[in-house]
């Protein structure tokens, strides 16, 4: 009966002692955090982005789209040809150096 | 045998077509000088009025042509500066007049009036060194030499198909056909002057198909109800096939003369009468 008794003391003194242990940790954090400085931010940015990181590695992915399989499309590039202006006399002069008016013509 | 025979027509059937325009001419062929420039044309008398067609060598020269009657001179009746036929005044007294054929040849022969020749026609000339020509031509290979300017070219009734313009070397030549002498001679008569006939429309040379670009607001051709994009398939009866043929439609056509043409719009076709009218030539 006293040894049911003093090992049901000593595990709770081990659980109070567990629990002081990391409430004093979170303690000392919080009293840490919230005392002036410059420095804290960075530490601060830098455990969220570590958490933010370890999150995306961590989460599990979508599936993957599969893209349908290509087709092979002949294509060609077209140049731009430069064509001789097309001229029409208005007199029938066929002389070589006759000039005649290019572009659009109205009858 | 039968060979031999078929070959006896057709040389019979050759030497009755090939007589036929040497026989006695049916008109009178005449001298006409033009001032300042290299050479004369030969002028010929036209049945119905008695006036003198020939073809002058510039536009610039063509109202100084003279038609020498003997001691008398002619007077120049009208000129068509685009085809440079020159029309004169009728000739006084009885004169023997050649006749017009309806419409030039595609092919064939022709028969210089003088006996001195035929030429074979080869066909169509629309253009010359790329440039359109304001008609079609006629090309011609001459079985001798050339002939000269002005110089009338007869079919096998001895009526005008065609009139000699210039020679373009190695036997070949060039020849304004009938329809052109035909139009010219009859605004002559109807008006004393030669004027163009204006539809208002606008075409394209750098587009081989006649394509209506578009049309002028007012004239003929937007009140009668021609539409940019319309193609032409005919014009004034002329089947048109591409620019030139119907820059030779639009040539021939009469002012205030009502003609028919014949467009596809879209998946139809469709006639259209429009009605030119005058414009400077």
């Amino acid at each position: 009966m006293e040894d049911f008794l003093r090992e049901f003391h000593q595990r709770r003194r081990e659980e109070a002692m567990v629990e002081r242990g990391f409430a004093a940790w979170w303690k000392r954090l919080g009293e840490w955090m919230t005392a002036p400085g410059a420095a804290k931010w960075a530490y601060g940015a830098g455990a969220a982005y570590a958490a933010v990181m370890i999150a995306v590695v961590l989460l599990p992915r979508q599936q993957e789209v599969v893209s349908p399989p290509t087709q092979d499309v002949e294509f060609r590039t077209l140049t731009p040809v430069e064509t001789e202006p097309v001229q029409q006399l208005e007199q029938l002069d066929l002389r070589p150096e006759s000039e005649g008016k290019t572009g659009e013509q109205v009858f | 045998m039968s060979s031999v025979l078929i070959r006896c027509l057709t040389a019979l059937l050759a030497a009755l077509v090939l007589w036929a325009p040497g026989r006695a001419l049916a008109g009178d062929l005449l001298r006409v000088d033009f001032p300042g420039a290299h050479g004369g044309s030969i002028g010929f008398s036209v049945a119905g009025g008695g006036e003198v067609l020939t073809l002058g060598p510039a536009a610039a020269e063509l109202r100084k042509g003279v038609l020498r009657l003997g001691a008398e001179t002619a007077k120049v009746l009208a000129v068509d500066p685009v085809s440079r036929v020159v029309v004169f005044r009728g000739v006084p007294g009885p004169v023997r007049g050649f006749a017009l054929a309806e419409r030039s040849p595609s092919g064939g022969l022709l028969a210089l009036p003088s006996g001195g020749g035929r030429a074979r026609v080869e066909g169509p000339v629309e253009r010359i060194d790329g440039k359109y020509l304001p008609f079609t031509l006629l090309k011609l290979r001459y079985g001798g030499e050339s002939a000269v300017r002005g110089t009338p070219l007869l079919d096998a009734e001895g009526r005008v198909a065609a009139v000699a313009l210039q020679a373009s070397g190695g036997g070949a030549g060039l020849a304004v056909p009938v329809e052109v002498l035909a139009r010219t001679l009859g605004e002559a008569r109807r008006n004393g002057r030669v004027s163009r006939a204006r539809l208002g429309l606008s075409l394209d040379p750098s587009v081989p198909v006649p394509r209506v670009r578009r049309t002028l607001e007012g004239s003929p051709a937007a009140r009668a109800g021609l539409q940019a994009g319309d193609l032409l398939i005919e014009i004034g009866g002329l089947r048109v096939e591409d620019y030139g043929d119907a820059v030779n439609a639009f040539f021939l056509l009469r002012p205030g003369v009502a003609t028919v043409v014949r467009v596809r719009r879209g998946a139809g076709e469709r006639s259209i009468e429009v009605v030119p009218e005058r414009g400077e030539p």
